[in-house]
């Protein structure tokens, strides 16, 4: 079941009925089955692997909590992690490894064939996989206290609006949310969910899925198509992927609000970053922040002066690019994006302003190459392979002659202008749900304007989240 | 981290307290904004009413197919035909039933090909939609090398458009619930009725205007309204195009479209009617080019139709004519008025062999 199907179209209604109204005295439970009906819809199957995930650690973070011996703690601490990366490892990265171990063997004179298992790639198993292991880590860290009701701890692990697709949220805020006993939302609660999930449905239907055709058609040309198609092909990517995650994201927090559960903001308009640094700070902000605190500072982060510091940057990174799927094009993105980072910290000399201080006109070309930097990457992250990456890079830097694609700029250009008023106005008020201080007619248009765009988007042929395959 | 990092919990707190102010300021103008939201949506709804007037009505993802239907349940009305044709656009280009009709003694022909029809279409339009409609006696399958391309982009592209359109669901009986939601919608606001023309009007009124399409199938330029073998811009972009829509993988044999029209033949005679295909013609060496691996790209598709023959036990004609020049083409695929009346003529002599009639 996907955010913009009819099925959600009538599952979320159902739901926030009976959470307010006869089960409001079991609403957790309510989430617990919705939840699993939300997911099972996919794959039943693979409920399995997110119980397993539960129960592990639900059970390994008591008996951290019991113990006071260190090595008791870390073997149970080790066992949360095998259990988590085994099975994200198994299903994600074994045909990658298998396949990348034979090539190897053969270039060495070896001859063998990868033992590929035909397996399936369930469906959200990298977020809920990091969000159940962080919450194992703070308990380690005793940073938290163990939840004892196992389903509280099993709606964490499978909280509906973010199962999928994050944010990848933190034990230490979404569980007291969920233990507690949760008030009937006020009016203007309600208002600011539905917006959220119109905006969403707008950015993923009209903006996403409107710009997707023209993405696919300049991937599936990188080889022959001409340097002004392919340009305008990553513009478009660089608009789809946004629209496409930053809209779910924007459901994701608005349904759940509806719920009177508050998730974590995980995009604060990225393409307005003035350096890569802020990009970070404002793009997929619950990996980010995730990568930050469980990996980067096991690391070391950058305790151990410059040039460990550059090190811990380069292998966060890659491996946040890894996180992204079992490709040598995502650790090709996570690398690039890793060299940024560290040019960055090294050409800095003061203090650089924050990512969400407002803007002014000097900040334009900072934004601009920012912007450019980061489409560079979604050339590896969006090329199905590394030869067609490299054919795209090389039809673009050799100026390769060619018919330029008019529908999809188009497409790009008031499409592209939708999704940058749409962050201006949230950049100036710091909000989210900025366009609800507008006056009301102002107001009333631009809601006219995003129902009917989705109205007119939502018949064609459904595109999947981007973010589902990871 | 210092590089990668982001907002405290207490930053996301107060963002989150000014959204909820914010909000609270929004709820006091409510009626307003919601009289400003319906009459926006009743100014949508009244110009796509408007516009709707000139549009068609369509149901198949294609304006051919749409007319091919209501052509065809015209025709089913009076009893059906005795020979059919299906394929892509070549059959439709070569092959002029008036000429089939004079020459030979089949009661009713009807040219059932749509445009950019693969092995996968062609087997689901003709079982589903054309031999239940006009129970031919004998079907006739034209295919070019393309139709057995697994990898073509564009024989996907098609092939789902046929296959999700709500003119299948609703002719199979097989409608979802989104697309019955569609059409109860559909008929209520012209909005929802039209919206595949507004998502993407340039194409949809190039498609649905019947003398564009006409002037694209003839191979004219949109813009130089030039002859395609004058137009050296459309021809490089038939060569871009194609280059990687005309192979037929040999490792593949029989792959996916070419299983198609096996299994196609094998239905078809399951139901009584006699099958016979036909290798389209091409213009030469040009065509030959527009394949990745050129003329053994070809040779394997030559090869798996020959298969496909032996296997099911039809006739296959070779319509190829390399000896014919630029003269009898309106592009590299499509033969031009003159070429189409000497192909169909000797097709319907080859037909009448082949058929011992």
């Amino acid at each position: 079941m996907v955010f913009n199907s009819l099925q959600y179209a009538l599952f979320l209604p159902l739901v926030f009925v009976l959470y307010w109204t006869v089960l409001r005295k079991h609403q957790n439970k309510l989430l617990l089955v919705a939840s699993y009906v939300f997911y099972g819809s996919w794959d039943w199957r693979f409920l399995s692997l997110i119980w397993i995930s539960t129960i592990a650690d639900y059970t390994i973070a008591r008996a951290l909590a019991r113990s006071d011996d260190d090595k008791i703690r870390r073997r149970l601490m080790l066992g949360s992690v095998g259990v988590n990366l085994g099975i994200l490892g198994f299903f994600k990265y074994f045909n990658f490894f298998a396949d990348s171990a034979a090539d190897l063997l053969n270039s060495v004179g070896l001859e063998t064939s990868p033992a590929f298992l035909g397996i399936i790639l369930p469906v959200g198993i990298s977020f809920y996989t990091f969000q159940t292991l962080g919450y194992t880590i703070d308990v380690y860290r005793r940073d938290l206290e163990p939840t004892d009701n196992l389903l509280d701890f099993a709606v964490y692990v499978a909280f509906f609006p973010q199962l999928v697709a994050g944010p990848i949220e933190r034990a230490k805020r979404l569980l007291p949310q969920i233990e507690a006993q949760r008030s009937l939302p006020r009016q203007d609660d309600i208002f600011s969910g539905i917006f959220l999930i119109l905006l969403g449905l707008f950015k993923k239907v009209v903006i996403a899925d409107g710009i997707a055709g023209s993405v696919n058609e300049a991937f599936a040309r990188a080889e022959t198509a001409g340097w002004v198609m392919l340009l305008v092909g990553v513009y478009a990517f660089a608009l789809q992927i946004y629209g496409d995650f930053s809209g779910y994201s924007n459901i994701a927090r608005g349904t759940s609000r509806l719920l009177g559960i508050e998730l974590m903001v995980n995009f604060e308009q990225p393409y307005l970053s003035r350096n890569i640094t802020h990009f970070w700070r404002t793009w997929h902000i619950s990996l980010s922040t995730w990568l930050r605190d469980y990996l980067y500072i096991t690391l070391g982060g950058n305790r151990g002066g410059v040039n460990k510091t550059y090190r811990n940057l380069a292998l966060t990174m890659l491996l946040g690019g890894l996180w992204h799927g079992a490709s040598w094009n995502f650790v090709i993105w996570g690398g690039l994006h890793g060299v940024y980072l560290i040019a960055h910290r090294f050409m800095r000399h003061k203090a650089p302003k924050k990512a969400t201080d407002p803007l002014v006109a000097s900040d334009i070309l900072p934004i601009l190459a920012t912007f450019h930097l980061v489409c560079l990457t979604w050339i590896f992250f969006r090329a199905e392979t590394f030869g067609q990456a490299w054919s795209y890079l090389i039809g673009i830097l050799s100026f390769r002659s060619g018919a330029p694609d008019f529908r999809a700029i188009s497409l790009l250009l008031p499409l592209g202008l939708m999704m940058l008023a749409i962050d201006l106005t949230q950049r100036q008020l710091r909000n989210q749900t900025a366009i609800l201080t507008w006056p009301p007619i102002r107001k009333g248009l631009a809601f006219g304007v995003m129902v009917v765009g989705i109205i007119v988007f939502s018949g064609a042929a459904q595109v999947p989240f981007i973010y589902f395959q990871f | 981290m210092a590089a990668i990092p982001v907002a405290t919990s207490t930053e996301e707190e107060a963002n989150r307290s000014v959204e909820l102010a914010v909000a609270e300021r929004g709820t006091r103008n409510t009626r307003a904004t919601w009289v400003t939201l319906v009459a926006v949506l009743i100014v949508a709804e009244l110009i796509a009413r408007f516009l709707s007037a000139g549009l068609a009505d369509p149901q198949w993802n294609f304006s051919q197919t749409d007319r091919k239907v209501a052509e065809m349940n015209a025709i089913a009305k009076g009893g059906g035909v005795e020979i059919v044709f299906v394929g892509n656009s070549a059959v439709n280009s070569d092959i002029i039933s008036g000429v089939i009709t004079r020459d030979t003694d089949f009661e009713g022909v009807y040219n059932a090909a749509l445009d950019g029809s693969p092995g996968v279409l062609t087997n689901d339009w003709t079982i589903n939609v054309v031999e239940p409609l006009l129970d031919p006696d004998v079907v006739v399958i034209g295919l070019t090398s393309r139709d057995l391309n697994d990898g073509s982009r564009s024989n996907l592209r098609v092939t789902d458009g046929y296959l999700n359109s709500p003119g299948r669901a609703l002719f199979l009986g097989q409608q979802t619930a989104g697309q019955k939601a569609d059409r109860f919608f559909g008929e209520l606001s012209a909005l929802v009725r039209i919206r595949a023309f507004l998502r993407d009007p340039v194409s949809l009124i190039t498609q649905y205007r019947d003398d564009i399409a006409e002037e694209r199938l003839r191979g004219v330029d949109d813009f130089t309204k030039e002859p395609y073998f004058n137009d050296d811009i459309l021809i490089n972009r038939t060569r871009e195009r194609a280059l990687n829509d005309f192979s037929v993988d040999p490792t593949a044999a029989p792959g996916t479209q070419a299983g198609a029209i096996v299994d196609l033949i094998e239905r078809l005679q399951s139901r009584g009617a006699e099958v016979v295909i036909v290798e389209m013609p091409y213009s030469g060496m040009d065509y030959i080019a527009l394949h990745t691996n050129g003329q053994s790209d070809y040779d394997a598709y030559h090869a798996t139709l020959i298969s496909i023959a032996d296997r099911t036990g039809v006739a296959l004609i070779d319509g190829t004519r390399p000896e014919w020049t630029t003269d009898y083409f309106e592009d590299f695929l499509h033969l031009n008025s003159a070429g189409a009346n000497t192909f169909s003529t000797e097709l319907a002599q080859q037909l009448e062999v082949v058929l011992a009639r």
